[in-house]
């Protein structure tokens, strides 16, 4: 085999983005470790000296780059990572192995979809502490286990709900059957009463996907002591949801939850072997074999604001409201993060060939109407090298939209599978040559808009956004995220010059699309199964928005080692982040969602360009 | 696609494996392949007046303790390498077969059924048209097909493959597990199992009381065909309350156990009533033919719980209750001193599965719609391996395996060797509750017993009037997936390869799908080529002669099968 160094990709971009070294002023950055042996279970390089005791030393940072904080039962992802404004951090454990047996410190057993908590340890205030290594023996292996704190069992898949649910459950429209049951929560967003407790909603994705609310209160060191297993939301009034995937809560308090539509190829909803459309209309309660009505493939793909009108803490969980936002757009939501200046979003793409996209409301705190726009981007000329290279990003205007026009439009494709009614290619191209007044099918012809509105932005959103020059070649686009209240201190402080805050973005890996000699992104893939984390610094615009226009590499996974079996990225860096969340002073908490680690793993980084 | 759809994987070392390694219950992964134009079959062989069943019974103790001592040590090493050959271990061999636009083996394992009507959702019927792999897919690791065997194969006497085949290696197995204390996985003893229909009674019911109960079924097409490399038996075990009766104080309740076993049957086979053994009620406490009064019954109906002690379990159609086990050997070609075939001593796998966790209907759906979702991330397949504990699928079922080692003795399967098993018992959507043999079983009172082959009719499909096998040596032009076994073309087809369709119906499923005895021997021989080498990771199958109707590779010109060619095909008969 051949050897390979073991570099901890820091993309230590010194030069540019330099450098509010928040704290850690001394300690050497340590952690680029001395090449491990191919082959071996990759030993970690000498992590790099701790720095010496640190004439600041209040800030509880050590200098070491990347520590591992969690890790996950065999044969489950992290999810739901949410850093709670009482310092707890939520954490789900997602399609588990039905064969673990051992049992926490709790007696939990982690062989089902479970949804918990970090606590015992305050996020917000996050001290130094000891990485937990990754575990060896199979009863560690099975269960949660953390550097800090203890993790708690909120609930888990098939416990019994007051609203005569099981957790998990996915019931018809019109409430009769239980179509499904899911094993796979993910996205946790947790809305305060008003009072000492915790609305934790929690996505639980599926097709049709679902979402549950539980009320936990009584926090102290053991954890919430009081957890109120309520019930399942009712999507029924916007014809059900799809693969509930990760999300964010808005600054106005309300969870939005993104529906992960794996649908390139709209043609393809109308094949009637086809298990997820045909799970739809089992829901909807329309025949099954197509001979009747059919799913409308618009109806799905959004970003959906739940708790709407002040719904979010409805005191049942029958009340709470929900809103499709098609403003917003229709891909393979991810995730959507609100800005401080309360009208842009950034929105992430998950796939393969996608595409990150920014959307501008027209007005404050409110996503039913708004502009939608998709990247460009430039890699750094001549570099290839994952950890090194970044891009700038242009933004191409999709069009602007309004969740009743649009509205209007969604139902104007409802049908049957004979219909087959959908936003045609050669639509989506005449659209776009109509808008740029360009040929660009090279057909010798500008052709005439089908439309006289911007829908393809809306319900084609990728599609649309390639037609219009956007770069559409990110692959497993993941989290995307801020610290609010960082982010929120440098836009009310005027975004001086000087002052920065960032944003981050996990890209699960950079294989395929993004390391193809095709394109604007042409990355070397090597390490491209293990993935990277990217940093987005915030600006504000001459609009006087907030904007970003450049991504560089923050951490890139790996090496990468084709040949294991198990761990086939280095089990002392990331592998396929996913689930990002950034702590009050910076420090960025990675989730991982991957098959190269056995055990799937939570990490600090402490990016050191910053 | 023909891949059996995957997941990601692991696994541990290849080479000469003295370690104990793990494996499972295929019921339909691994073929022969020799094509047929070179080797002519024609002299019936054992060869002059030798006793060919010498080995078997009780002459094996001498060779057991020998074999003992070789699998401790053997057990002792457990090989924990973290290399990985073939990630996609889970497609079998049988899937890069070439189907020349024309011949469809894959409906067999490919279907899709409507919407909810079984649990089983994977809904992949189209991969019995295209060869939809992964990218790491299309390249086809199972090299074993292609290698020369026949020097090997001549180079090995008929006594010596008789010898080899007959010696039992399941005892000394048994004791080895038994005796190691650092075992942690289950030890799957049968007293006798070697010895075949010996070991049970009349009924199937092991002679032990260990509760293992043989069935005999109809073998799945065309891989556990005899004709194709192997023989096997299948055995289940349900938990002990299904054969307790505390309400008549019988701590162990033939009469419940029966009733349970068939009020299984029924529901894996979705069937209304069904006749059994005699049934004596006010053993179990229930009038479960509902007629009104306590006697002896041999005909019960379908009802919503199990009886006896466990008449708090729901019965869910097609699927087990928790806790239910599954042993399967799979042997060599075993021949009596009439030159018959049978179920030699020898195993090649004990493959053994248990029900761990039970998964409603509506949880199964979610964790087909995951598995699809693995497919569209392109992820490869990904099982924990907990080495003596086997592998556990997404679907509620530990698997767990022992394959022959270079000495002979069983030995735990390795990672990659078990991640073979999932293909099969994972994400294929024509088993039922993941398993084959069970819905296969011949009906009622006269399908508890022992494999016998003898004598079975080449029963339909459900929903099919033409039998089974008939039907599938036309859709797939031979007797294999591969069309290369030559016996089977030179018996069963015409010069112009049109199927004998009148000899084929007149034939008994013995003879239709055992081998000539020097058949039997070749293929004996072949596949112990393959355990001398312990390349498993290469392919497990009995090849005479390297294959030919195989791909190497597959890529996006490789041909896909016309829709009517497609087929439905329902696992279960119609008796």
């Amino acid at each position: 085999m051949k050897q390979k160094a073991l570099h901890l990709s820091i993309a230590a971009a010194f030069t540019a983005s330099a450098l509010m070294l928040v704290a850690c002023s001394d300690g050497d950055d340590g952690a680029q470790g001395k090449p491990g042996e191919s082959g071996a279970q990759g030993q970690q390089g000498p992590a790099g000296e701790q720095g010496a005791a640190g004439d600041q030393g209040s800030d509880g940072k050590s200098g070491i780059v990347l520590k591992r904080v969690a890790t996950a039962p065999l044969g489950a992802e992290f999810t739901g990572m949410y850093l709670n404004t009482d310092g707890t951090f939520f954490l789900n454990v997602q399609h588990p192995d039905g064969g673990n047996t051992s049992a926490d410190s709790q007696g939990v057993i982690f062989d089902k979809g479970t949804v918990g908590v970090i606590v015992g340890t305050d996020f917000n205030s996050l001290n130094d502490f000891a990485e937990l290594p990754a575990p060896i023996l199979e009863s560690d292996k099975e269960v949660v286990l953390t550097a800090i704190g203890q993790y708690q069992t909120l609930t888990q898949q098939d416990v019994a709900l007051a609203d005569g649910k099981t957790m998990g459950d996915i019931i018809t429209l019109d409430g009769a059957n239980v179509l499904k049951n899911s094993n796979d929560p993910d996205f946790n967003g947790v809305i305060s009463d008003g009072g000492t407790g915790y609305y934790v909603y929690t996505n639980w994705e599926d097709r049709p996907g679902g979402m549950s609310r539980i009320h936990v209160d009584g926090l102290d060191n053991t954890g919430y002591q009081s957890v109120t297993q309520e019930g399942m939301l009712d999507f029924s009034s916007v014809n059900g949801t799809w693969v509930n995937c990760f999300g964010t809560v808005s600054p106005w308090q309300t969870p939005l939850t993104s529906e992960e539509l794996y649908f390139d190829i709209t043609s393809d909803w109308y094949d009637t072997s086809n298990g997820n459309p045909v799970a739809l209309a089992n829901y909807l309660g329309y025949p099954t074999d197509g001979t009747g009505n059919w799913p409308n493939p618009y109806d799905y793909g959004y970003i959906v604001e739940i708790g709407t009108n002040n719904t979010a803490t409805a005191a049942s969980v029958a009340n709470v409201e929900v809103t499709k936002h098609f403003t917003l757009g229709r891909f393979s939501h991810e995730n959507s993060v609100v800005m401080p200046d309360m009208r842009t979003v950034f929105l992430s793409d998950d796939g393969t060939g996608v595409i990150l996209f920014k959307f501008i409301a027209d007005v404050a705190n409110d996503l039913s109407a708004g502009t939608l726009y998709a990247a460009k981007v430039t890699q750094t000329a001549g570099v290839k090298d994952p950890a090194e290279a970044g891009f700038a990003i242009e933004w191409i205007e999709l069009g602007h939209g309004t969740n009743s026009e649009l509205t209007t439009v969604i139902r104007s494709y409802d049908g049957t599978v004979a219909d087959a009614k959908h936003i045609s290619d050669a639509d989506i191209n005449a659209w776009a040559e109509a808008k740029l007044n360009t040929d660009i099918d090279g057909d010798m012809a500008i052709a005439t808009s089908p439309f006289s509105d911007d829908r393809p932005a809306f319900l084609e959103s990728r599609k649309a956004a390639i037609a219009l020059g956007a770069t559409g070649e990110f692959r497993k686009m993941e989290g995307i995220n801020i610290n609010w209240d960082l982010a929120s201190s440098w836009w009310n402080n005027g975004a001086a010059d000087g002052a920065a805050a960032y944003m981050y973005l996990a890209m699960s890996s950079f294989d395929a699309t993004m390391a193809d000699d095709e394109g604007a992104i042409q990355l070397d893939g090597t390490d491209g199964p293990c993935g990277v984390v990217y940093r987005m610094v915030l600006e504000k615009d001459a609009a006087g928005l907030v904007d970003a226009t450049s991504m560089i590499p923050a951490i890139v996974g790996g090496p990468y080692y084709a040949d294991r079996s198990v761990n086939e990225c280095n089990i002392n860096n990331i592998s396929n982040p996913d689930n990002l969340v950034i702590l009050n002073d910076g420090r960025v908490l990675i989730g991982e969602d991957t098959g190269n680690h056995e055990n799937n793993m939570i990490w600090l980084f402490d990016d050191p360009a910053i | 696609m023909f891949a059996c759809f995957t997941f990601r994987q692991i696994f541990t070392n290849t080479g000469a494996v003295k370690g104990v390694f793990i494996a499972i219950l295929l019921s339909g992964c691994s073929a022969d392949t020799d094509n047929g134009s070179t080797t002519k079959t024609t002299t019936l062989v054992p060869p002059a007046n030798e006793n060919i069943t010498r080995r078997t019974g009780q002459n094996t103790s001498a060779q057991s303790s020998a074999e003992i001592s070789t699998a401790a040590e053997g057990v002792a090493q457990v090989k924990l390498d973290n290399h990985s050959y073939n990630a996609e271990a889970v497609i079998p061999p049988q899937c890069y077969t070439k189907h020349e636009s024309q011949y469809n083996p894959c409906q067999v394992c490919h279907q899709t059924y409507p919407f909810n009507s079984r649990p089983n959702a994977m809904e992949d019927g189209s991969l019995q048209r295209e060869y939809a792999f992964s990218d790491f897919g299309a390249t086809n690791r199972w090299s074993n097909l292609f290698e020369d065997r026949s020097a090997r194969i001549q180079a090995i006497s008929d006594n010596e493959i008789l010898d080899w085949i007959n010696t039992d290696n399941y005892s000394p197995l048994i004791n080895h597990l038994k005796a190691n204390e650092n075992w942690r996985g289950p030890i799957p003893d049968l007293k006798n199992l070697h010895l075949g229909a010996k070991a049970f009674d009349e009924l199937g019911f092991a002679k032990d009381g260990s509760r293992w109960v043989a069935f005999n079924y109809k073998p799945v097409p065309s891989t556990f065909w005899p004709t194709n490399g192997s023989t096997d038996d299948v055995m289940i075990r349900l938990p002990e309350q299904f054969s307790k009766a505390s309400c008549s104080g019988n701590d162990y309740s033939h009469d419940a156990y029966i009733a349970n076993l068939s009020l299984l049957e029924m529901a894996i086979k979705d069937l209304a009533s069904i006749n059994t053994p005699p049934i004596d009620e006010t053993a179990i406490c229930e009038d479960i033919n509902f007629d009104g009064v306590l006697s002896t019954v041999t005909q019960i109906q379908r009802r919503e719980f199990y009886v006896g002690d466990a008449n708090d379990e729901k019965v869910h159609v097609m699927l087990y209750p928790v806790g239910t086990e599954f042993l399967h050997s799979v042997r060599y070609v075993g021949l009596n001193d009439s030159h018959q075939v049978v179920v030699p001593a020898r195993m090649k796998e004990l493959r053994y599965m248990k029900k761990q966790r039970f998964l409603t209907k509506a949880s199964l759906l979610s964790a087909y719609g995951n598995e699809h979702q693995e497919k569209i991330d392109e992820n490869l397949p990904n099982y924990v391996y907990r080495e003596d504990r086997g592998s556990t699928n997404d679907f509620g079922w530990q698997l767990l395996g022992f394959i022959e080692a270079k000495e002979g003795h069983l030995r735990m399967q390795n990672r990659e060797e078990t991640l073979f098993c999932m293909g099969c018992h994972s994400t294929i959507g024509t088993t039922i509750d993941q398993t084959f043999a069970f819905a296969r079983k011949v009906p009622g009172a006269k399908g508890w017993g022992y494999i016998n082959l003898h004598d079975l009719e080449d029963a339909p499909t459900k929903g099919k009037t033409e039998g089974e096998y008939l039907s599938y040596m036309r859709d797939v032009g031979g007797g294999d997936e591969f069309r290369q076994n030559q016996e089977m073309r030179e018996k069963w087809f015409d010069d112009d390869g049109n199927l004998l369709t009148n000899a084929v119906k007149a034939a008994d499923v013995y003879t239709l799908i055992t081998p000539s005895p020097r058949r039997a021997l070749d293929l004996n021989k072949a596949y112990l080529t393959i355990v001398q080498d312990q390349d498993f990771i290469h392919g497990r199958d009995a090849n005479l002669t390297p294959a030919v109707n195989v791909y190497r590779n597959v890529d996006e010109n490789t041909p896909t099968l016309p829709a009517e060619k497609s087929r439905e095909y329902d696992l279960r008969l119609d008796w």
